[in-house]
């Protein structure tokens, strides 16, 4: 009788909920991602000139397109490229005539645009690989003349 | 006299800016700028923005904060503190734009963050980077 009440009583401290003694609680976690768009600027583009020399572009052989990616996060954001009217510096003999400009991009990546892009196109969630073009032609019987030439494109993430 | 009318412009309007910007969210990473949307209301002739020019980059670079209206002219009268800055790699920090309404009810606005190129090689193409947020102002009389 004596040994079953002490197996009882053993039993019955085993039995004890455990858990009673631990405290917990939830830490809860919030934020806020905003809708952006982010352009991060890559290598510089490289013009050269077409063999008739009334071509000075990053499309020519021996030239190279600027790079640049694009990353956002939804939203409704657009990419495009502005206008270039003039070269930033050019050779003086060059200052007497004057250019046609093309600045274009492609993109591959969250954003697809095909090479040669010049209007707005709607960016994807994600980060877009993109290339940026910049073409300069004289016209008529002009050519570009000897010397360094600098020019800016602006890409636009908005 | 552009300057006096700003400095008027500028104590009439700062108890709705006050206002307004604190209603803007403020929270900011390492992003090319945030917010890029919004919509403000202010009681004033002219409204408040804050937003969080952020460099992406690892080393630092200069920037610079524009305001164009939609067809990307520059909004005259408008004021950005700090307009030009040098930032820090992976770092944002906040910049206060006052626009006047110039005598509309609502006046839509794009502010521009533009990163300032880096220096240029020879016969290169420098690709400037420029990221806009478009901006409501609505004025409540």
């Amino acid at each position: 009788m004596k040994n079953l009440l002490k197996a009882i009583a053993a039993t019955a401290f085993v039995v004890v909920p455990m858990q009673s003694i631990a405290a917990t609680g939830d830490i809860p976690f919030n934020g806020t991602v905003n809708a952006t768009c982010i352009v991060n600027v890559g290598a510089n583009g490289v013009m050269t000139t077409s063999a008739d020399l009334q071509t000075f572009g990053s499309n020519q052989a021996g030239g190279s397109a600027g790079t640049a990616s694009v990353v956002a996060n939804g939203g409704t954001f657009n990419m495009s490229v502005d206008p270039v009217t003039s070269f930033d510096t050019e050779p003086a003999a060059d200052a007497t005539s004057s250019e046609t400009f093309t600045p274009s991009y492609a993109s591959t990546g969250a954003t697809s645009a095909a090479p040669g892009t010049t209007g707005s196109t709607a960016v994807g969630a994600g980060t877009s690989n993109v290339t940026v073009d910049l073409v300069a032609v004289k016209g008529g019987t002009d050519v570009f003349a000897a010397g360094n030439y600098t020019a800016t494109v602006t890409l636009r993430c908005e | 006299m552009d300057y006096l009318n700003i400095k008027k412009l500028s104590a009439t309007s700062f108890l709705g800016c006050v206002l307004a910007i604190s209603l803007l969210p403020s929270q900011a990473a390492a992003q090319a700028m945030s917010p890029m949307r919004g919509q403000v209301k202010s009681f004033t002739e002219a409204f408040a923005l804050k937003v969080y020019p952020a460099n992406p980059y690892n080393h630092r670079i200069r920037m610079e904060i524009k305001v164009y209206d939609q067809n990307f002219r520059p909004v005259k009268g408008a004021r950005v503190s700090p307009a030009e800055f040098t930032l820090g790699g992976r770092f944002a920090r906040p910049v206060n734009v006052i626009v006047p309404f110039d005598g509309q009810k609502v006046r839509k606005v794009r502010v521009c963050t533009e990163s300032i190129p880096f220096p240029s090689e020879q016969k290169a193409t420098t690709i400037k980077a420029q990221v806009c947020g478009k901006f409501l102002g609505e004025r409540i009389q």
